[in-house]
């Protein structure tokens, strides 16, 4: 007999094994990059639930076709089996499902912000927002109609998002400049995790510390890299700006590397899990924070493909089928835009990092 | 029959010359009876699709009014003063002024802000003295220059408390913390002065507020709490001085607002038709609904503003169009809280009966049959003549169930859960719980009945033939159920023969034919679907049905929760009796007030509404020259 529980987990568990139809494997992806418009081809469209792309009754050839209204698509289909998912859970478990949905709201945020400061019209603002769908919790017409990054702030202020708001706008009152206003909103997204994580019980804690440890370990390393190597940040403000939570990081490693000045010595002092994984393949600063980056998603791809295969029941399994399927929709879609600007196989595996 | 359907419509076509379209736009606002949703051109005759700079101007333009009407808490004309044309210049100009007078509401919106946080400060300064004076300490002392220490005094979010350490042991920076309030911590930052540059930025990173302690603070704890007074009432002075400048300003601004009011207003019909127009070249056209004895009177308006330069074409609406043709539907003031609760489920189809009278009627009487005590009425009508004036159309709820409760009262003789005061005019429901129910089962059927003569109809209306005939709820399913009721009732009285399945059997064998010929599946699909779906709707029927006998079983329910609070009183002497009497009937009255409310609209959505009603219709939305309706 099922665990209380693991009974009330079922019925999403059973949700996300009827999901995981349509992840794909390494093969399939290979797949998709190598052809064009093969059987084969389609097949893996529709495994992957995209069936709708391959357009044979109207004979207009779908797989080399990408627009902005394509990655709404995606977007759409992800946050409708997301949100079948999530219903099924309630209380904390729930919270933290849908604030981690939430990313695509804070994405909003941060696209009308930039856009706000940058005088950018709201028509062109309005173009780059996600639909969130069921998600929806901004009044966007408000927002696009703000005068101001400032107004922008105040009309937040009176939503779910008020705490982010509040702080972001002290400090942009302090400091109007772009870089601290995303780097603020971060930070707030972050803390509201980290906050909603400290809820769960003791067993989903340690279940979720491994997965959500790799997420902000990636995170927290790319933004030090970045802060201190190509904004110059000092010390202790590149580790006010990082994320507490780490896993195979540890803040004490974290501290250790702030301080380090050139990118070759912060290399050197890598964790051997991350230097043993780049070793010979670094290239210049830029690359290589590039590089550091798409190996630490790989990263959390690979823990979470291995979550979803070893656990059964449990909160973490759902996040992790979350965030597998989140990053092969958006894959699938830079293949697809990748063929639709007709660049090469080798061009394509570079711009996704796939090798 | 307006008062059973929408009123008559007709599609609208306008064929006439760009320049024209800005003057039609306000006519047919004038009018208010033409709506533009769902009529498009045709794409193969008008191809070409216009520019939206007109469109855009306003959308602009009515943020800003939105804003400063919600800010200034302005309520607009409900009318145009005068009628004009509005052109983009005029357009341009008037957003220009919104800008400025908007710019303005954010500078009153920023020092507002500002004083709120000055609010929070001074709250925290509090927090500190009270802190301070355990120390018997001068708090000027920390904010002296002094040669080696750099010393912050301020607040941050309690959420950055920790890294922020970490974050200034880095530069060889102490923090402590004092007090925290809210999501906020007073702390004190102290390092070395030589890293002073370096934690600058940190601290603006963390929203580090320096509390800048004001020369009033200066001194010996002891007399600092009288002048955070002094500090506080100087920031009510500061608000109120604000607020009376808002309030100067607002008088200043409010004749220009309700004249830009006014020329939104203008300028939207414009802003509406221009964003659906197509044409081609100079010649534009312009499709819409409008209400049918308005036809002829637009028509001469047109015609007599823009000469032979427009060409207006008329037709009634095809029956495949009735789900998105507007329905403009009208009811006196009395019914309006009911039909309120009619467009929650949806709106009637073009063409289709409308339920508001009949919702209206039934609800009121469910109600009252379910919780019939005169005094429990008389409550509701009391309550219904207090709250008339702040919330019209609940009270007018409440004094029509009230009534309701009170006419079923008298029949049931209950008075305040009372049963002999008053005697009965019909029947005690505790007497005789089986006519109730009995009562209940034939005014079920009688709704089922009803509601399927409404189904029929409303197949008809959109000519949907077929459906009326054959369907569950058409003229099959009707006889259906009379069939199956009839068996029951003869199978009661003894007098059953199974010839009598005939009658069953038969309705069912015309709703499977058309479901034979409805399907694209394979014959033994078919079949099955037939078998499962008859005996689904033969099910459903008598669930329908049975679901009516909740009727009977609230209004025994009622006198049920009475015995309870009358033996949980007579356990008391004195007060307590009476005291247990008043809030027992507090406890039915809002209680099972609420609940019977709920459960008949459960019955009219559940067992009427899903039976008969389309609810897919659009409501009639025409354009106007109402500022107030711009919000």
């Amino acid at each position: 007999m099922l665990k209380p529980v693991a009974a009330q987990l079922a019925y999403p568990f059973t949700l996300v094994t009827l999901f995981s139809r349509f992840l794909l494997t390494h093969l399939d992806i290979d797949l998709l990059i190598r052809e064009n418009c093969t059987d084969e081809y389609n097949q893996v469209l529709i495994k992957a639930g995209l069936r709708h792309l391959i357009s044979d009754d109207k004979g207009k050839n779908l797989c080399l076709y990408a627009s902005e209204k394509m990655e709404d698509l995606f977007l759409n289909q992800f946050i409708k089996q997301s949100v079948s998912i999530v219903r099924a859970f309630s209380g904390a478990e729930r919270e933290l499902l849908i604030y981690w949905l939430r990313q695509i709201e804070i994405a909003n945020i941060k696209t009308i912000l930039r856009g706000k400061s940058m005088h950018r019209d709201d028509k062109s603002i309005q173009a780059q927002l996600f639909n969130p769908g069921p998600l929806t919790g901004l009044p966007i017409n408000e927002l696009l109609q703000a005068e101001d990054v400032p107004e922008v702030l105040r009309l937040l202020e009176n939503t779910r998002y008020a705490s982010l708001a509040y702080y972001t706008l002290s400090r942009y009152e302090q400091h109007k400049e772009i870089f601290g206003l995303e780097t603020s909103v971060d930070q707030q997204f972050f803390i509201g995790l980290l906050r909603r994580f400290n809820t769960q019980t003791a067993e989903n804690q340690k279940k979720l510390n491994p997965l959500l440890g790799r997420i902000i370990d990636q995170i927290n390393l790319v933004r030090l890299l970045r802060y201190r190597i190509n904004y110059g940040l000092s010390p202790s403000h590149t580790y006010f700006l990082l994320s507490s939570g780490g896993y195979r990081l540890k803040q004490q490693e974290l501290l250790n590397l702030v301080k380090i000045q050139h990118i070759e010595n912060i290399l050197e002092q890598l964790p051997l899990f991350l230097s043993n994984r780049l070793s010979g393949r670094l290239n210049g600063p830029q690359k290589s924070i590039q590089l550091i980056n798409s190996v630490m998603e790989q990263d959390v791809i690979n823990y979470a493909q291995q979550v979803l295969r070893k656990e059964t029941f449990s909160l973490t399994s759902v996040l992790a089928f979350l965030i597998i399927r989140r990053q092969q929709l958006s894959l699938i879609h830079s293949i697809l835009k990748g063929k639709s600007m007709h660049l090469d196989e080798k061009t394509i595996r570079f711009a996704i990092g796939w090798n | 029959m307006a008062l059973l359907h929408a009123k008559p419509m007709q599609y609208i076509s306008l064929y006439l010359l760009k320049d024209d379209v800005p003057e039609a736009a306000v006519i047919l606002a004038h009018s208010q009876s033409f709506d533009l949703s769902n009529a498009n051109s045709p794409e193969q005759l008008f191809p070409e699709h216009y520019d939206d700079v007109y469109a855009r101007e306003f959308d602009q333009a009515l943020g800003r009014y939105k804003k400063i009407i919600s800010f200034f808490d302005i309520l607009p004309n409900n009318r145009v003063k005068k009628v004009s044309l509005i052109s983009f210049d005029g357009l341009q100009q008037t957003n220009e002024q919104l800008a400025d007078i908007w710019n303005q509401c954010a500078v009153f919106e920023a020092r507002l802000r500002e004083l709120n946080e000055q609010k929070r400060l001074i709250a925290h300064l509090k927090a500190i003295w009270k802190n301070i004076a355990l120390f018997d300490t001068d708090l000027s002392l920390l904010d002296e220059a002094l040669k080696f220490l750099d010393i912050h005094l301020g607040i941050i979010p309690s959420a950055y408390i920790s890294r922020l350490k970490k974050s200034l042991a880095l530069e060889g920076y102490y923090l402590t913390e004092h007090v925290q309030k809210g999501e906020n911590t007073h702390v004190l930052v102290a390092g070395l002065k030589e890293n002073k540059d370096k934690i600058q930025t940190l601290l603006e990173a963390a929203s580090f507020q320096k509390i800048q302690i004001p020369m009033e603070l200066h001194g010996h704890p002891d007399n600092i709490n009288a002048k955070i007074k002094t500090m506080e009432s100087q920031y009510h002075s500061e608000h109120l001085h604000i607020q009376q400048n808002m309030d100067i300003y607002r008088s200043h601004i409010v004749k220009q607002i309700l004249h830009i009011g006014d020329i939104l207003a203008l300028a939207k019909p414009y802003t509406l038709l221009s964003q659906q127009m197509q044409g081609q070249g100079a010649l534009i056209n312009v499709n819409g609904w409008i209400l049918n004895d308005q036809v002829e009177p637009i028509k001469q308006q047109l015609q007599t503003a823009l000469g032979k330069k427009v060409v207006i074409t008329t037709r009634a609406p095809r029956p495949d169009e009735y789900s998105s043709t507007p329905s403009d539907i009208q009811h006196s003031k009395w019914i309006k809280p009911f039909m309120r609760l009619v467009r929650h489920y949806g709106i009637p189809r073009y063409k289709e009966f409308d339920p508001s009278w009949f919702f209206t009627l039934s609800y009121i009487l469910m109600f009252g049959i379910m919780f019939g005590d005169i005094g429990h009425g008389l409550c509701f009508i009391g309550l219904g003549l207090i709250l008339r004036k702040k919330h019209p159309d609940f009270s007018i709820f409440l004094l029509f169930v009230g009534m309701s409760s009170v006419l079923f009262g008298f029949l049931y003789g209950s008075f305040f859960c009372y049963e002999h005061i008053i005697p009965a005019l019909w029947i005690a429901p505790l007497s005789d719980p089986v006519l109730m129910l009995q009562v209940a089962f034939w005014w079920g059927v009688g709704f089922v009945v009803l509601l399927n003569l409404f189904s029929i109809y409303n197949r008809f209306s959109a000519r949907n033939i077929r459906h009326a005939l054959l369907d569950n709820q058409g003229v099959a399913g009707l006889l259906l159920y009379c069939a199956m009721i009839w068996l029951g009732f003869q199978s009661i009285n003894e007098d059953y023969q199974t010839s009598y399945w005939l009658l069953v059997l038969l309705p069912l064998i015309l709703m499977g034919v058309n479901k034979w010929f409805s399907s694209q599946a394979t014959h033994g699909e078919r079949l099955l679907i037939i078998i499962i779906e008859s005996y689904e709707v033969m099910i459903n029927y008598l669930a329908n049905t049975i679901s009516f006998l909740r009727l009977a079983a609230f209004s025994l329910n009622h006198v049920a929760l009475a015995i309870t609070v009358f033996t949980l009183a007579n356990m008391l002497d004195g007060g307590g009796h009476w005291i247990v009497i008043i809030l027992g009937n507090l406890f039915i009255l809002i209680l099972e007030g609420a609940v019977v409310a709920i459960q008949t609209l459960r019955l009219e959505y559940y067992e009427g509404f899903s039976r008969f009603f389309y609810a897919d219709g659009y409501q009639f939305k025409p354009l106007n020259l109402s500022p107030r309706k711009l919000l």
